[in-house]
């Protein structure tokens, strides 16, 4: 099941998403992310995509996104993966 | 300290993008930084890294009225390139010119554009991330990569701005809340025209901007060019990388 959101963030940037859902797991088969927000290094927003695919979407997602970013030394400014989730919750409400 | 200080003229979309990545990936074999002032022609939208054209620019309209499309190497969002002085900034890494923190380095480099802006009687302050206001109004946007050990940052000012020929360019969410939309970016966008209640040159922009970078980084802003080898690379990346379908089209 194909969900999009276009996602305002606080005090930060544009988020618009893309993902496929996978109902039976409840988690994310694929996803894109795009939006006028910086991350660097460039190819940290792809590594994040290749990395939540399969994720669960609970309340694991958000620290385990943290975790990935820090390990693989990915800045992110305008979102924040908590940001990340909210958009991806916002999909689920449109 | 000095710095190259190309002054540039108009360029195509293609050209200007391969001109700013050329200057970053030659930063450390050149040895010093450089700043380029530049403009556009014809009239172009440049989208962030991270942004689908498609999704972004009304790509019929753009082909209508002959307006180029190119997506950067730095993210951020869409951008109308039209009556702006466009400004590159690149150096090393290592040359502590500016702080290994990103958010600081924005600071640093948006401080040259503000002391420029302050040149021409103007107080703008820098608002993180990237913008810089005048009386509240954003004046100027920004946009850094960091690749190969090399800084690049660039942006524009806007000398004039026409906000409804910005948006028959763009694609919004809601059509029909587009009307809102104007009204709104106009209340928070602003050109250095309106500003200073009459019309400035690129000429005069570019002089007080020079001004603003020489104090910003108490250095020497010399006149240089591009030398042979810049101009090689950035005619094999306009042709190989901006010029093509497969990188514009990339997300």
């Amino acid at each position: 099941m194909e969900k999009k959101s276009i996602y305002k963030v606080p005090e930060g940037k544009l988020l618009k998403i893309s993902f496929n859902f996978n109902e039976k797991s409840n988690s994310i088969d694929s996803i894109r992310i795009l939006g006028d927000f910086f991350c660097y290094p460039e190819s940290g927003i792809e590594q994040i995509e290749n990395f939540l695919k399969g994720k669960k979407i609970d309340e694991t997602l958000v620290p385990n996104l943290d975790k990935f970013a820090k390990e693989k030394g990915i800045e992110l400014y305008g979102f924040s993966p908590k940001d990340l989730l909210q958009a991806i919750q916002t999909a689920f409400s449109n | 300290m000095e710095f190259r200080f190309i002054k540039d003229s108009f360029h195509d979309a293609f050209t200007n993008m391969a001109i700013d990545e050329a200057i970053m990936k030659n930063c450390e074999k050149f040895g010093k930084p450089t700043i380029r002032f530049y403009c556009w022609k014809p009239p172009a939208i440049s989208i962030g890294y991270f942004q689908s054209l498609q999704e972004e620019v009304d790509l019929e309209k753009c082909r209508e009225l002959g307006i180029d499309f190119v997506r950067r190497i730095t993210g951020g969002g869409a951008v109308f390139h039209d009556c702006e002085l466009t400004y590159s900034f690149a150096c090393t890494e290592s040359s502590n010119i500016v702080s290994k923190n990103i958010l600081e380095s924005y600071r640093q480099i948006c401080n040259g554009l503000i002391l420029g802006f302050k040149e021409l009687g103007l107080e703008a302050k820098f608002v993180p991330l990237n913008d810089i206001v005048v009386n509240g109004k954003k004046v100027s946007g920004n946009a850094q990569t960091r690749r190969e050990k090399c800084i690049l940052q660039h942006g524009t000012i806007l000398l004039k701005v026409d906000v409804e020929k910005m948006f028959s360019l763009l694609k919004v969410p809601n059509e029909k809340l587009k009307g809102k939309l104007i009204e709104d970016v106009k209340q928070r966008v602003t050109s250095v025209e309106k500003e200073l209640g009459k019309e400035i040159s690129f000429e005069q922009m570019a002089v007080a901007m020079k001004r603003g970078f020489e104090k910003a980084f108490d250095a020497k802003l010399t006149e240089g060019k591009l030398d042979s080898e810049e101009l090689k690379l950035a005619e094999k990346i306009k042709t190989g990388q901006f010029s093509k379908k497969e990188w514009n089209f990339k997300r």
